[in-house]
Protein backbone atom coordinates (compact mmCIF):
# COMPACT_ATOMS: atom_id res chain seq x y z
CA UNK A 1 0.00 0.00 0.00
CA UNK A 2 1.61 3.25 -0.96
CA UNK A 3 0.48 6.62 -0.03
CA UNK A 4 0.60 9.35 -2.97
CA UNK A 5 1.04 13.22 -3.10
CA UNK A 6 -0.81 15.15 -5.96
CA UNK A 7 0.71 16.56 -7.95
CA UNK A 8 2.42 13.22 -8.81
CA UNK A 9 6.52 13.49 -9.20
CA UNK A 10 8.14 11.00 -11.89
CA UNK A 11 10.48 9.02 -9.72
CA UNK A 12 7.01 8.33 -8.12
CA UNK A 13 5.48 7.29 -11.15
CA UNK A 14 8.03 5.13 -12.21
CA UNK A 15 8.63 3.29 -9.25
CA UNK A 16 4.19 2.59 -9.24
CA UNK A 17 4.13 -1.61 -9.64
CA UNK A 18 1.23 -3.00 -11.87
CA UNK A 19 -1.77 -3.75 -9.13
CA UNK A 20 0.35 -1.90 -6.62
CA UNK A 21 -2.81 -0.29 -4.19
CA UNK A 22 -2.62 3.04 -3.83
CA UNK A 23 -4.31 6.14 -2.10
CA UNK A 24 -4.05 9.70 -3.01
CA UNK A 25 -3.62 13.12 -1.03
CA UNK A 26 -3.93 16.58 -2.64
CA UNK A 27 -5.83 18.22 -5.57
CA UNK A 28 -7.39 15.88 -8.12
CA UNK A 29 -9.18 16.98 -11.33
CA UNK A 30 -12.81 15.69 -12.42
CA UNK A 31 -13.96 15.94 -15.74
CA UNK A 32 -15.14 13.72 -18.19
CA UNK A 33 -17.35 13.71 -21.43
CA UNK A 34 -18.69 16.86 -22.03
CA UNK A 35 -15.84 18.54 -20.17
CA UNK A 36 -13.17 16.88 -22.66
CA UNK A 37 -15.60 17.45 -25.95
CA UNK A 38 -15.17 20.88 -24.77
CA UNK A 39 -11.26 20.88 -24.49
CA UNK A 40 -10.32 18.82 -27.22
CA UNK A 41 -13.87 19.05 -29.57
CA UNK A 42 -14.46 22.59 -29.47
CA UNK A 43 -10.66 23.84 -28.52
CA UNK A 44 -11.67 25.44 -25.30
CA UNK A 45 -8.45 25.68 -23.52
CA UNK A 46 -8.69 24.46 -19.75
CA UNK A 47 -8.92 27.30 -17.57
CA UNK A 48 -6.11 25.57 -15.32
CA UNK A 49 -2.73 23.93 -15.79
CA UNK A 50 -2.92 20.27 -15.32
CA UNK A 51 0.69 19.32 -15.71
CA UNK A 52 1.86 16.75 -13.37
CA UNK A 53 -2.07 16.79 -12.18
CA UNK A 54 -4.15 14.06 -11.32
CA UNK A 55 -7.59 13.73 -13.24
CA UNK A 56 -10.15 11.74 -11.85
CA UNK A 57 -13.32 10.40 -14.96
CA UNK A 58 -16.50 11.61 -12.62
CA UNK A 59 -19.58 13.20 -12.97
CA UNK A 60 -20.75 14.77 -9.40
CA UNK A 61 -23.69 15.43 -7.70
CA UNK A 62 -23.03 19.18 -5.83
CA UNK A 63 -24.87 21.86 -4.31
CA UNK A 64 -23.78 25.57 -4.09
CA UNK A 65 -24.79 27.92 -1.26
CA UNK A 66 -22.71 30.81 0.13
CA UNK A 67 -20.51 28.73 1.66
CA UNK A 68 -19.42 27.54 -1.49
CA UNK A 69 -19.66 24.17 -3.57
CA UNK A 70 -20.64 20.79 -1.63
CA UNK A 71 -20.25 17.16 -3.59
CA UNK A 72 -22.76 14.91 -2.71
CA UNK A 73 -21.84 12.04 -4.53
CA UNK A 74 -19.12 11.52 -7.03
CA UNK A 75 -17.48 8.19 -7.94
CA UNK A 76 -15.45 7.19 -11.16
CA UNK A 77 -16.99 6.39 -14.67
CA UNK A 78 -16.19 4.03 -17.78
CA UNK A 79 -12.79 5.38 -18.90
CA UNK A 80 -12.79 3.14 -22.09
CA UNK A 81 -15.65 6.53 -23.07
CA UNK A 82 -12.59 8.77 -22.94
CA UNK A 83 -9.83 6.88 -24.54
CA UNK A 84 -10.13 9.42 -27.65
CA UNK A 85 -8.54 11.94 -25.43
CA UNK A 86 -6.22 10.64 -23.23
CA UNK A 87 -3.30 10.79 -25.17
CA UNK A 88 -3.74 14.51 -25.64
CA UNK A 89 -4.39 14.58 -21.71
CA UNK A 90 -1.08 13.02 -21.59
CA UNK A 91 0.67 14.83 -24.19
CA UNK A 92 -0.27 17.95 -24.29
CA UNK A 93 -1.61 19.04 -21.16
CA UNK A 94 0.94 16.91 -18.78
CA UNK A 95 -1.20 14.81 -16.66
CA UNK A 96 0.06 12.68 -14.75
CA UNK A 97 -1.92 10.32 -13.45
CA UNK A 98 -5.57 9.21 -14.36
CA UNK A 99 -8.38 7.67 -11.97
CA UNK A 100 -11.11 5.26 -14.04
CA UNK A 101 -12.59 2.20 -14.57
CA UNK A 102 -12.38 -0.68 -17.13
CA UNK A 103 -10.08 -1.37 -19.70
CA UNK A 104 -7.98 0.84 -21.61
CA UNK A 105 -6.41 -0.95 -24.74
CA UNK A 106 -3.04 -1.72 -25.38
CA UNK A 107 -2.84 1.50 -27.51
CA UNK A 108 -2.66 3.33 -24.56
CA UNK A 109 0.49 1.36 -22.88
CA UNK A 110 3.37 3.52 -25.16
CA UNK A 111 1.05 6.89 -24.11
CA UNK A 112 1.67 6.07 -20.48
CA UNK A 113 4.83 4.75 -20.60
CA UNK A 114 6.49 7.52 -22.74
CA UNK A 115 4.61 10.51 -20.86
CA UNK A 116 5.71 8.79 -17.85
CA UNK A 117 2.14 8.43 -16.12
CA UNK A 118 -0.06 6.10 -14.81
CA UNK A 119 -3.71 4.61 -15.16
CA UNK A 120 -4.99 3.91 -11.47
CA UNK A 121 -8.41 1.37 -11.54
CA UNK A 122 -10.95 2.85 -8.90
CA UNK A 123 -13.57 0.54 -7.78
CA UNK A 124 -16.74 1.56 -9.89
CA UNK A 125 -19.77 2.28 -7.87
CA UNK A 126 -17.41 2.83 -4.79
CA UNK A 127 -19.08 6.53 -4.59
CA UNK A 128 -19.61 6.37 -0.36
CA UNK A 129 -15.59 5.86 -0.41
CA UNK A 130 -14.66 8.57 -3.04
CA UNK A 131 -17.26 11.15 -1.75
CA UNK A 132 -16.06 10.60 2.13
CA UNK A 133 -12.27 11.22 0.83
CA UNK A 134 -13.21 14.71 -0.25
CA UNK A 135 -11.98 17.88 1.94
CA UNK A 136 -13.42 20.69 -0.01
CA UNK A 137 -14.48 21.87 -3.27
CA UNK A 138 -12.00 24.52 -4.64
CA UNK A 139 -13.04 25.71 -7.74
CA UNK A 140 -15.65 24.48 -10.55
CA UNK A 141 -15.51 26.29 -13.96
CA UNK A 142 -17.81 25.64 -16.96
CA UNK A 143 -21.07 25.13 -14.86
CA UNK A 144 -23.43 24.95 -17.90
CA UNK A 145 -21.85 21.41 -17.73
CA UNK A 146 -23.42 20.81 -14.77
CA UNK A 147 -22.43 17.49 -13.12
CA UNK A 148 -19.82 16.92 -16.16
CA UNK A 149 -18.52 20.84 -15.19
CA UNK A 150 -14.70 20.76 -14.57
CA UNK A 151 -14.17 20.17 -10.86
CA UNK A 152 -10.83 20.98 -8.77
CA UNK A 153 -10.99 19.19 -5.30
CA UNK A 154 -8.75 18.26 -2.26
CA UNK A 155 -8.50 14.85 -1.33
CA UNK A 156 -7.62 12.80 1.80
CA UNK A 157 -6.25 9.15 1.01
CA UNK A 158 -9.16 8.80 -1.82
CA UNK A 159 -8.47 4.87 -2.14
CA UNK A 160 -8.02 2.31 -2.68
CA UNK A 161 -6.98 2.20 -6.39
CA UNK A 162 -4.79 -0.13 -8.30
CA UNK A 163 -2.29 0.40 -10.90
CA UNK A 164 -3.86 -0.29 -13.86
CA UNK A 165 -1.55 0.66 -16.56
CA UNK A 166 1.97 1.82 -15.44
CA UNK A 167 4.76 3.70 -16.81
CA UNK A 168 6.67 0.47 -18.08
CA UNK A 169 3.73 -0.23 -20.41
CA UNK A 170 2.38 -3.13 -17.96
CA UNK A 171 -1.86 -3.23 -18.57
CA UNK A 172 -3.09 -5.18 -15.39
CA UNK A 173 -6.62 -5.57 -17.01
CA UNK A 174 -5.53 -5.99 -20.82
CA UNK A 175 -3.54 -8.68 -19.69
CA UNK A 176 -6.48 -10.75 -17.77
CA UNK A 177 -8.63 -9.80 -20.74
CA UNK A 178 -6.47 -12.12 -22.92
CA UNK A 179 -6.71 -15.02 -20.54
CA UNK A 180 -10.42 -14.10 -20.39
CA UNK A 181 -10.42 -14.23 -24.29
CA UNK A 182 -8.75 -17.50 -23.75
CA UNK A 183 -11.22 -19.24 -21.54
CA UNK A 184 -14.08 -17.95 -23.59
CA UNK A 185 -12.80 -20.37 -26.62
CA UNK A 186 -11.80 -23.15 -24.49
CA UNK A 187 -15.63 -22.82 -22.90
CA UNK A 188 -17.11 -22.46 -26.12
CA UNK A 189 -14.90 -25.48 -27.52
CA UNK A 190 -15.81 -27.48 -24.43
CA UNK A 191 -19.59 -26.79 -25.12
CA UNK B 1 -62.72 3.77 -7.98
CA UNK B 2 -59.33 4.79 -7.31
CA UNK B 3 -59.10 8.23 -4.98
CA UNK B 4 -56.19 11.51 -6.15
CA UNK B 5 -55.25 10.34 -2.28
CA UNK B 6 -54.26 7.08 -3.95
CA UNK B 7 -52.10 8.44 -6.27
CA UNK B 8 -51.05 10.70 -4.46
CA UNK B 9 -49.40 7.98 -2.09
CA UNK B 10 -47.99 6.48 -5.39
CA UNK B 11 -46.18 9.62 -5.96
CA UNK B 12 -45.02 9.34 -2.48
CA UNK B 13 -43.77 6.20 -2.61
CA UNK B 14 -42.27 6.45 -6.20
CA UNK B 15 -39.84 9.29 -4.66
CA UNK B 16 -38.94 7.08 -1.52
CA UNK B 17 -38.25 4.38 -3.86
CA UNK B 18 -35.73 5.80 -5.83
CA UNK B 19 -34.25 6.84 -2.95
CA UNK B 20 -33.90 3.97 -1.66
CA UNK B 21 -32.73 1.73 -4.94
CA UNK B 22 -29.54 4.44 -4.40
CA UNK B 23 -28.77 4.57 -1.26
CA UNK B 24 -29.80 0.76 0.75
CA UNK B 25 -28.26 -2.46 -1.42
CA UNK B 26 -30.84 -5.07 -1.45
CA UNK B 27 -30.17 -7.84 1.22
CA UNK B 28 -29.66 -11.30 -1.19
CA UNK B 29 -26.65 -8.77 -3.48
CA UNK B 30 -24.94 -7.95 0.23
CA UNK B 31 -25.18 -11.77 0.78
CA UNK B 32 -23.70 -12.97 -2.61
CA UNK B 33 -20.83 -10.09 -2.54
CA UNK B 34 -19.86 -11.27 1.22
CA UNK B 35 -20.01 -14.99 -0.23
CA UNK B 36 -18.43 -13.70 -3.27
CA UNK B 37 -15.53 -12.42 -0.91
CA UNK B 38 -15.22 -15.75 0.99
CA UNK B 39 -14.68 -17.55 -1.98
CA UNK B 40 -12.67 -15.60 -4.54
CA UNK B 41 -8.81 -16.68 -4.65
CA UNK B 42 -7.28 -13.89 -6.79
CA UNK B 43 -5.77 -11.66 -4.33
CA UNK B 44 -6.74 -8.39 -6.39
CA UNK B 45 -10.33 -9.57 -6.44
CA UNK B 46 -10.70 -9.87 -3.08
CA UNK B 47 -9.34 -6.43 -2.57
CA UNK B 48 -11.88 -5.36 -4.75
CA UNK B 49 -15.11 -7.27 -3.15
CA UNK B 50 -13.38 -5.74 0.11
CA UNK B 51 -13.82 -2.56 -1.06
CA UNK B 52 -17.43 -2.92 -2.08
CA UNK B 53 -18.02 -4.19 1.11
CA UNK B 54 -16.40 -1.62 2.65
CA UNK B 55 -18.32 1.44 0.30
CA UNK B 56 -21.23 -0.43 1.21
CA UNK B 57 -21.00 0.46 4.85
CA UNK B 58 -19.88 3.72 4.81
CA UNK B 59 -22.89 4.60 2.34
CA UNK B 60 -25.10 3.73 5.27
CA UNK B 61 -23.11 5.48 7.87
CA UNK B 62 -22.69 8.49 6.35
CA UNK B 63 -25.77 8.51 4.58
CA UNK B 64 -24.22 8.73 1.52
CA UNK B 65 -25.58 7.27 -2.18
CA UNK B 66 -23.46 3.67 -3.08
CA UNK B 67 -22.97 4.99 -6.56
CA UNK B 68 -22.97 8.30 -8.27
CA UNK B 69 -25.14 7.04 -11.08
CA UNK B 70 -28.29 8.10 -10.27
CA UNK B 71 -29.32 6.06 -13.11
CA UNK B 72 -31.94 6.16 -15.62
CA UNK B 73 -35.09 6.01 -13.45
CA UNK B 74 -36.91 2.53 -14.45
CA UNK B 75 -39.85 1.66 -12.89
CA UNK B 76 -41.90 -1.72 -13.34
CA UNK B 77 -45.63 -1.68 -11.85
CA UNK B 78 -47.39 -4.55 -11.68
CA UNK B 79 -51.25 -3.98 -11.24
CA UNK B 80 -53.60 -6.11 -9.55
CA UNK B 81 -57.26 -6.48 -10.85
CA UNK B 82 -59.60 -3.19 -10.43
CA UNK B 83 -59.64 -0.01 -12.23
CA UNK B 84 -56.99 2.52 -12.52
CA UNK B 85 -55.94 5.28 -14.50
CA UNK B 86 -52.36 4.40 -16.09
CA UNK B 87 -51.90 8.39 -17.22
CA UNK B 88 -52.41 8.89 -13.60
CA UNK B 89 -50.43 6.30 -11.84
CA UNK B 90 -47.76 7.73 -14.93
CA UNK B 91 -48.04 10.89 -14.19
CA UNK B 92 -47.97 10.07 -9.67
CA UNK B 93 -44.71 8.20 -10.72
CA UNK B 94 -43.15 10.91 -12.89
CA UNK B 95 -43.95 13.70 -9.97
CA UNK B 96 -41.88 11.28 -7.81
CA UNK B 97 -38.63 10.95 -9.56
CA UNK B 98 -38.46 15.06 -10.39
CA UNK B 99 -38.88 15.15 -6.33
CA UNK B 100 -36.45 12.74 -5.29
CA UNK B 101 -33.95 14.73 -7.75
CA UNK B 102 -35.13 18.33 -6.33
CA UNK B 103 -34.87 16.89 -2.83
CA UNK B 104 -32.09 14.52 -2.38
CA UNK B 105 -30.21 16.47 -5.21
CA UNK B 106 -29.93 13.55 -7.50
CA UNK B 107 -27.51 13.75 -10.78
CA UNK B 108 -29.70 14.56 -13.60
CA UNK B 109 -28.75 12.02 -15.75
CA UNK B 110 -31.31 12.64 -18.67
CA UNK B 111 -30.57 14.38 -21.66
CA UNK B 112 -31.86 14.63 -25.66
CA UNK B 113 -29.68 11.87 -27.58
CA UNK B 114 -29.03 14.29 -30.42
CA UNK B 115 -28.51 17.93 -28.56
CA UNK B 116 -27.21 16.10 -25.40
CA UNK B 117 -29.57 18.93 -24.03
CA UNK B 118 -30.20 17.79 -20.16
CA UNK B 119 -34.25 17.46 -18.80
CA UNK B 120 -32.95 19.12 -15.48
CA UNK B 121 -34.69 16.65 -13.13
CA UNK B 122 -34.26 12.85 -14.37
CA UNK B 123 -37.50 13.58 -16.10
CA UNK B 124 -38.99 14.49 -19.75
CA UNK B 125 -41.52 13.38 -22.66
CA UNK B 126 -40.55 9.56 -21.90
CA UNK B 127 -38.29 9.03 -18.57
CA UNK B 128 -39.12 7.62 -16.17
CA UNK B 129 -39.56 4.48 -18.02
CA UNK B 130 -42.37 2.28 -16.57
CA UNK B 131 -43.34 -1.39 -17.55
CA UNK B 132 -46.79 -1.98 -16.70
CA UNK B 133 -47.45 -5.86 -15.96
CA UNK B 134 -50.15 -7.30 -15.39
CA UNK B 135 -50.13 -9.79 -12.03
CA UNK B 136 -54.21 -10.44 -11.07
CA UNK B 137 -52.84 -12.24 -8.13
CA UNK B 138 -52.33 -9.04 -6.67
CA UNK B 139 -56.25 -8.35 -6.34
CA UNK B 140 -56.45 -4.77 -4.55
CA UNK B 141 -52.59 -3.60 -4.87
CA UNK B 142 -49.96 -2.45 -7.27
CA UNK B 143 -46.30 -3.64 -6.94
CA UNK B 144 -43.74 -1.03 -7.71
CA UNK B 145 -40.26 -1.71 -8.34
CA UNK B 146 -37.88 1.10 -9.03
CA UNK B 147 -34.73 0.33 -10.52
CA UNK B 148 -32.68 3.67 -11.73
CA UNK B 149 -30.26 1.57 -13.89
CA UNK B 150 -26.56 2.61 -14.21
CA UNK B 151 -25.36 3.44 -17.17
CA UNK B 152 -22.22 1.63 -16.73
CA UNK B 153 -23.48 -1.68 -16.87
CA UNK B 154 -26.67 -0.81 -19.02
CA UNK B 155 -23.90 0.15 -21.87
CA UNK B 156 -22.66 -3.53 -21.71
CA UNK B 157 -25.77 -4.85 -22.79
CA UNK B 158 -26.63 -6.51 -26.28
CA UNK B 159 -29.13 -7.88 -27.85
CA UNK B 160 -29.16 -10.41 -31.00
CA UNK B 161 -31.76 -12.13 -33.43
CA UNK B 162 -30.38 -16.02 -33.68
CA UNK B 163 -31.66 -18.39 -35.83
CA UNK B 164 -33.78 -21.23 -34.50
CA UNK B 165 -30.48 -23.37 -36.09
CA UNK B 166 -28.03 -21.96 -33.77
CA UNK B 167 -29.99 -23.28 -30.73
CA UNK B 168 -29.26 -22.81 -27.27
CA UNK B 169 -25.80 -23.46 -27.66
CA UNK B 170 -25.94 -19.92 -29.88
CA UNK B 171 -28.03 -18.16 -26.87
CA UNK B 172 -25.21 -19.30 -24.32
CA UNK B 173 -22.24 -18.42 -27.03
CA UNK B 174 -23.56 -15.12 -27.04
CA UNK B 175 -24.00 -14.50 -23.35
CA UNK B 176 -20.44 -15.58 -22.65
CA UNK B 177 -19.29 -13.38 -25.42
CA UNK B 178 -21.13 -10.26 -24.21
CA UNK B 179 -19.98 -10.75 -20.70
CA UNK B 180 -16.54 -11.10 -21.87
CA UNK B 181 -16.73 -7.87 -24.27
CA UNK B 182 -18.23 -6.27 -21.36
CA UNK B 183 -15.04 -7.12 -19.21
CA UNK B 184 -14.45 -5.08 -15.79
CA UNK B 185 -16.49 -1.46 -17.60
CA UNK B 186 -19.71 -2.55 -16.13
CA UNK B 187 -18.36 -3.14 -12.55
CA UNK B 188 -18.28 -6.53 -11.82
CA UNK B 189 -19.33 -9.21 -10.18
CA UNK B 190 -22.34 -8.63 -12.72
CA UNK B 191 -26.01 -9.90 -12.20
CA UNK B 192 -26.45 -10.87 -15.64
CA UNK B 193 -30.15 -11.17 -17.07
CA UNK B 194 -30.62 -13.24 -19.91
CA UNK B 195 -33.96 -13.04 -22.02
CA UNK B 196 -35.00 -15.69 -24.79
CA UNK B 197 -37.41 -15.58 -26.90
CA UNK B 198 -40.53 -13.09 -27.83
CA UNK B 199 -39.73 -10.65 -30.23
CA UNK B 200 -36.89 -7.56 -30.81
CA UNK B 201 -39.03 -5.33 -28.27
CA UNK B 202 -40.11 -7.72 -25.13
CA UNK B 203 -36.58 -10.39 -25.46
CA UNK B 204 -35.02 -6.75 -24.15
CA UNK B 205 -37.80 -6.34 -21.49
CA UNK B 206 -37.37 -10.20 -20.70
CA UNK B 207 -33.82 -9.46 -19.74
CA UNK B 208 -34.56 -6.49 -17.55
CA UNK B 209 -36.82 -8.09 -15.61
CA UNK B 210 -34.39 -10.78 -15.05
CA UNK B 211 -32.19 -8.52 -13.05
CA UNK B 212 -35.23 -7.23 -11.18
CA UNK B 213 -35.01 -10.75 -9.60
CA UNK B 214 -33.85 -11.31 -6.13
CA UNK B 215 -30.27 -12.68 -6.92
CA UNK B 216 -30.23 -17.06 -7.04
CA UNK B 217 -33.95 -17.05 -7.49
CA UNK B 218 -34.62 -19.52 -9.73
CA UNK B 219 -36.15 -19.33 -13.57
CA UNK B 220 -39.92 -21.12 -12.87
CA UNK B 221 -39.65 -22.89 -15.94
CA UNK B 222 -37.62 -25.74 -16.08
CA UNK B 223 -35.16 -25.06 -19.22
CA UNK B 224 -34.80 -21.63 -18.15
CA UNK B 225 -33.53 -23.03 -14.62
CA UNK B 226 -31.43 -25.47 -15.64
CA UNK B 227 -30.22 -22.81 -18.13
CA UNK B 228 -29.49 -20.19 -15.35
CA UNK B 229 -27.51 -23.00 -13.56
CA UNK B 230 -25.23 -23.78 -16.60
CA UNK B 231 -24.82 -20.30 -17.47
CA UNK B 232 -23.43 -19.07 -14.05
CA UNK B 233 -20.86 -21.97 -14.69
CA UNK B 234 -19.82 -20.70 -17.43
CA UNK B 235 -20.17 -16.50 -16.68
CA UNK B 236 -17.36 -17.50 -14.11
CA UNK B 237 -15.44 -19.52 -16.18
CA UNK B 238 -14.38 -16.04 -17.95
CA UNK B 239 -12.12 -15.21 -15.69
CA UNK B 240 -13.03 -11.41 -15.91
CA UNK B 241 -13.33 -11.19 -12.14
CA UNK B 242 -14.42 -8.21 -9.86
CA UNK B 243 -14.13 -5.13 -11.76
CA UNK B 244 -12.10 -7.13 -14.31
CA UNK B 245 -8.75 -7.75 -12.67
CA UNK B 246 -9.25 -11.58 -12.98
CA UNK B 247 -11.13 -14.01 -10.47
CA UNK B 248 -13.80 -16.62 -10.14
CA UNK B 249 -16.41 -14.28 -9.80
CA UNK B 250 -17.72 -12.38 -12.86
CA UNK B 251 -21.12 -13.01 -11.86
CA UNK B 252 -23.13 -13.08 -8.23
CA UNK B 253 -26.16 -14.31 -10.64
CA UNK B 254 -27.21 -15.11 -13.65
CA UNK B 255 -31.33 -15.24 -14.57
CA UNK B 256 -33.15 -16.05 -17.60
CA UNK B 257 -36.78 -15.31 -18.53
CA UNK B 258 -38.64 -17.07 -21.25
CA UNK B 259 -40.94 -16.22 -24.00
CA UNK B 260 -42.92 -17.88 -26.34
CA UNK B 261 -41.08 -17.04 -29.73
CA UNK B 262 -42.01 -17.23 -33.66
CA UNK B 263 -41.16 -20.31 -35.98
CA UNK B 264 -38.21 -18.62 -37.14
CA UNK B 265 -37.01 -16.91 -33.90
CA UNK B 266 -34.50 -17.06 -31.59
CA UNK B 267 -34.23 -13.34 -30.11
CA UNK B 268 -31.66 -12.97 -27.17
CA UNK B 269 -30.88 -10.04 -24.88
CA UNK B 270 -28.15 -9.82 -22.19
CA UNK B 271 -29.23 -7.26 -19.40
CA UNK B 272 -26.11 -6.77 -17.47
CA UNK B 273 -26.61 -5.47 -14.14
CA UNK B 274 -23.77 -3.76 -12.01
CA UNK B 275 -22.45 -5.50 -8.41
CA UNK B 276 -24.94 -2.59 -6.84
CA UNK B 277 -27.73 -4.26 -7.98
CA UNK B 278 -30.06 -1.68 -7.79
CA UNK B 279 -33.90 -2.15 -7.03
CA UNK B 280 -36.42 -1.17 -3.91
CA UNK B 281 -40.05 -2.66 -4.65
CA UNK B 282 -43.32 -1.69 -2.04
CA UNK B 283 -46.97 -2.57 -2.45
CA UNK B 284 -49.83 -0.27 -2.10
CA UNK B 285 -53.05 -1.01 -1.83
CA UNK B 286 -56.67 0.35 -2.61
CA UNK B 287 -57.27 1.14 0.52
CA UNK B 288 -53.76 2.58 1.01
CA UNK B 289 -51.53 0.95 2.91
CA UNK B 290 -48.21 0.74 1.83
CA UNK B 291 -45.93 -1.97 2.53
CA UNK B 292 -42.39 -0.79 1.74
CA UNK B 293 -40.57 -4.55 1.52
CA UNK B 294 -37.68 -4.89 3.20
Amino acid sequence: MRKLKTPLKEDVVQSLRLGEEVYLSGKIYIMRDATLRRIFEQGVAPPVNLKDQVVFFGAPSFTKDSNGYTILSVGVTTSQRMEKYIPRLLNELGVKGIVGKGELSERMNPEFSRTKSVYLLFVGGAAALATSSIQRVDKVWWEDLRGEALFEVEVNSLGPAFVAIDAQGGNLLMENREKVLRNLNALLKEE
Amino acid sequence: MTSDTFYSLVEEVSETLYYKALTVIPKDVVERIGKAYEMEQSELGRRVLDTIMKNIEVATKRNLLVCQDTGTPVYSVELGDFEISLPKLRDSIARGVRKATLKYHLRPNMVHPITRENTGDNTGRSSPIIHFEINEELKDKIRITALPKGSGSENMSSLKMLRPADGILGAKKFVLETIANAGGKGCPPYIVGVGIGGDFESVSHLAKRAVMRPVGSRSPDPEGAKLEEELFYLVNGLGVGPMGVGGKFTAIGVHVEIGETHISSLPVAVNVQCWRGERATAEVTLDMKVNMGD
